[in-house]
């Protein structure tokens, strides 16, 4: 469900299903945009909703419950960012443990790659567990013209 | 997602990416597309001058295929990435693990070094 709730908000809500993440990020591309961001700030938003959102879904209701995450874009002129909540297992991506850069293709894990990357492209990130469990996450964008990595 | 594959005789083989390398775009191609990696005869180029998004699990798929290559001591090169799939490799040094470059010639010239 995306839904523009106004004042530079948009309010997505997802259930887990592929199709309906990059419909998601089509969403938040033209939203972006719409609000005046550039076009790097919009793909860096798509790839971290992208990362956030599989780890959420996919991950973080093994032990159940219904996989759910709701997503609210927004741009207040200057900055722009993602407020991310679910109800899955505690995980603060803000402190989780980034593998140190393998020397090889021999030695490169296969995966895990998705924290790293929401570590380095996001300017800001800020993690709550709530005291009635739900993870929160609030991120900033970068910059259009800030190098990341 | 789309793959092509190219086949000349006597030149690498070229696997052209187009489309989105986000989740849905990677499940729909990976098991093809390690496929032809594991039988190609010789070195393999991957053209992404198509691919507009990369996420985690298209670099994992590229980190896959490029694995098998070098255990069959295949080279296995990626070119024409675009600024934001650039971005994306650049911040998970892919560079380090596997030879990106801008074009086919200078992969085409890699893999004739």
């Amino acid at each position: 469900m995306i839904r523009a709730t106004g004042g530079g908000r948009l309010r997505i809500v997802l259930l887990g299903g592929a199709e309906e993440l990059r419909a998601a990020q089509l969403a938040l591309t033209a939203f972006l945009r719409d609000q005046g961001a550039g076009p790097r700030t919009a793909a860096r938003a798509e790839l971290l909703l992208e990362e956030l959102a599989l780890n959420t879904l996919r991950h973080g209701f093994e032990d159940g419950g219904t996989p759910e995450l709701t997503v609210t874009a927004w741009h207040d002129g200057a900055r722009c960012g993602l407020d991310l909540e679910d109800r899955g297992a505690a995980f603060d991506p803000t402190t989780a443990t980034v593998p140190d850069r393998p020397g090889s293709l021999r030695q490169a894990r296969i995966g895990g790659l998705g924290v790293p990357l929401v570590q380095r492209t996001a300017a800001e990130l800020a993690y709550e567990r709530t005291a009635d469990g739900r993870n929160r996450l609030h991120l900033v964008l970068p910059d259009e013209d800030a190098s990341i990595g | 997602m789309e793959l092509l594959v190219v086949e000349n005789a006597g030149t690498p083989m070229r696997l052209v990416l187009t489309g989105r390398l986000d989740a849905a775009g990677t499940e729909k191609i990976e098991v093809i597309f390690a496929a032809r990696v594991r039988a190609a005869p010789g070195h393999v180029l991957v053209d992404l001058t198509g691919v507009g998004f990369v996420g985690s699990l298209g670099i994992r798929m590229l980190i896959a295929a490029a694995r098998v290559a070098e255990r069959a001591r295949r080279k296995f090169i990626l070119f024409g990435a675009q600024p934001a799939v650039a971005e994306v490799f650049n911040t998970v040094a892919l560079d380090d693990l596997v030879p990106v470059t801008p074009d086919e010639g200078t992969a085409l010239a890699q893999i004739a070094a």
